[in-house]
């Protein structure tokens, strides 16, 4: 009962839950950059599984045990779901790169790699957007706004991979790896939007609230 | 002891069951999701029952009637009167509904005065008092949740820089918050069971008795409060504290830090106030200063119950006085 009475220590372990699971984000973004070549061995994927698995686990326990706010609590739950959705849509990114990889010609897998440390740096804006969020709401903002404008120009170069194009020209085909793996790369930036909007609707709600 | 004497112990348990079963002091925890519902009201009856032990006071004042010409030193007035607010205590208690036992005792006063032809004192030193208190009540529990909310959301603003400080401010409000309804339990439930228990103490003080048996009607009071909040009391934290508004810890902090700022003046300058009145209108300016959503029709049915409860109370007294007659 003091547990549920005195909250600090829950609230910093959901924190750190919170930072911890979405840094996963970044360090298979950090593979797909530095090992494009040899890409995640099983052997690390199955530990970084286990390590979000007990992650997600420790979350949702800590979210259970929290009885801060109402509103927190459920806005905390909605961040977590979309992070982990987020990683959700990098590990199919992942499995995709991996099967369909070596049938990608050297122009593509060049115009890949850019996309993805750029991908990267929207990751690193997001980890840390997810940091100030906790200590400065106005730094986080603007880590937002990168996230937001950099967003711009990736999801433009995507159409290099041939997803199509609003007016109709290009000419698409969804079994080509190039078009699978432009798709999976896309709907990481969607889901990247997802996490930045849920950071962003978190600052606006506790920003009012003490206004 | 002659049948009387048993009744009346009854009646005072009753009594004291039913104003345990009314109690809204939890409210404000379980609205923060402090602490469960469950957790409250098992809390709240230790509370009680420690609170009774240690500041109800051995001999208790005997009920006072300024309102009206009635002589209430009757046993069988007495009874009826308990017998009424216990009657409009549970009533209200099985809704979910807070309702001032000050009320349900002038009610049931009224009736009596009018079946027994005696008249009402409209000056304010009698039932003037009472309307005046009616009326203020709310409004000054409304006015000063607002604006200490108001206060304190300033000065959160400036504070806080990111969601560690909300966190760190929540659990400042919240603890405070715990711990100031601890003390207010503690010292209301004192309170609270002298008004059941009054009639009955002087039949515990005979000379070379135990101080258990002198402490008697104390302990079975405290219990019967406690009991009162176990199985009734439920009801009215989950409207007060969840229903009628979304409270937050700072919200939880204004209500309750505004009710007892309310309270404590008016015991001072020996205003005449109803702390259930005060901290119902807190609920909801605390709510609606806070930008916080008010449920209007829980509200509603609050004030309505508020009206009808001096009604209801002098029915039920005068339906008691009647049935209760042959025994007296």
């Amino acid at each position: 009962m003091f547990q549920r009475i005195f909250q600090f220590q829950i609230h910093r372990k959901i924190e750190n839950n919170l930072k911890n699971l979405s840094s996963f984000t970044q360090k298979y973004l950090e593979a797909f950059c530095e090992d494009f070549e040899t890409m995640i061995t099983p052997q690390k994927e199955e530990e970084w599984n286990k390590e979000i698995g007990a992650c997600r686990e420790e979350i949702a326990i800590n979210l259970h045990k929290s009885r801060i706010n109402t509103s927190l609590k459920v806005e905390k739950y909605k961040l977590f779901l979309r992070i982990n959705y987020l990683l959700k849509r990098i590990q199919y990114f992942h499995h995709d790169l991996v099967e369909f990889k070596e049938e990608l010609t050297d122009k593509e897998i060049q115009t890949l790699k850019k996309l993805l440390k750029d991908v990267l740096k929207l990751t690193n804006n997001l980890q840390e957007s997810i940091e100030c969020l906790y200590s400065d709401f106005i730094a986080a903002q603007q880590k937002l706004q990168l996230i937001e404008e950099n967003s711009q120009e990736i999801l433009k170069q995507i159409s290099a991979f041939k997803y199509p194009s609003p007016d109709k020209k290009m000419i698409w085909d969804p079994h080509k790896p190039a078009e699978i793996i432009g798709t999976t790369l896309r709907e990481i930036i969607q889901a990247i939007f997802l996490v930045k909007d849920k950071n962003a609707e978190i600052i606006e709600e506790f920003r009012q609230d003490t206004n | 002891m002659d049948v009387i004497a048993i009744a009346l112990i009854c009646i005072s348990m009753i009594l004291a069951f039913a104003i345990g079963a009314n109690d809204e002091t939890y409210a404000s925890i379980v609205g923060i999701k402090r602490v469960s519902v469950n957790v409250a009201v098992f809390l709240g009856a230790i509370i009680a029952f420690i609170g009774s032990l240690l500041f109800a006071p051995r001999i208790c004042d005997t009920l006072q009637n300024d309102i009206s010409t009635l002589n209430i030193a009757d046993y069988h007035i007495v009874v009826v009167i308990f017998l009424a607010m216990a009657t409009s205590l549970i009533l209200a208690s099985f809704f979910g509904l807070p309702i001032s036992s000050t009320q349900a005792m002038i009610g049931a006063i009224l009736g009596l005065t009018i079946i027994k032809q005696e008249s009402i004192i409209w000056t304010f030193d009698g039932f003037g008092k009472i309307i005046f208190t009616w009326l203020i009540s709310p409004i000054v529990g409304f006015v000063a949740s607002f604006l200490l909310i108001k206060i304190v959301n300033k000065i959160m603003a400036q504070r806080i820089k990111g969601l560690q400080d909300y966190e760190k401010s929540s659990e400042i409000f919240g603890s405070s918050l715990f711990f100031m309804v601890i003390i207010l339990g503690l010292s209301r439930s004192g309170n609270d069971l002298c008004n059941a228990i009054a009639p009955i103490v002087p039949l515990f003080q005979e000379e070379g008795r135990s101080l258990f048996y002198q402490y008697l009607p104390i302990i079975i009071g405290g219990l019967s409060l406690g009991l009162g909040l176990i199985f009734i009391g439920r009801r009215v934290l989950q409207t007060l504290g969840n229903d009628v508004v979304k409270l937050t810890p700072e919200t939880g902090f204004a209500t309750q830090t505004a009710s007892a700022i309310i309270i404590f003046i008016a015991v001072f300058f020996g205003i005449p106030i109803s702390g259930t009145m005060v901290l119902v209108s807190s609920f909801v300016g605390a709510g609606i200063g806070g930008n916080k959503p008010v449920n209007f029709a829980s509200v509603k049915m609050i004030t309505l119950f508020a009206f009808l409860t001096p009604i209801l109370s002098a029915v039920w007294a005068i339906g008691y006085y009647y049935a209760t007659g042959w025994m007296f």
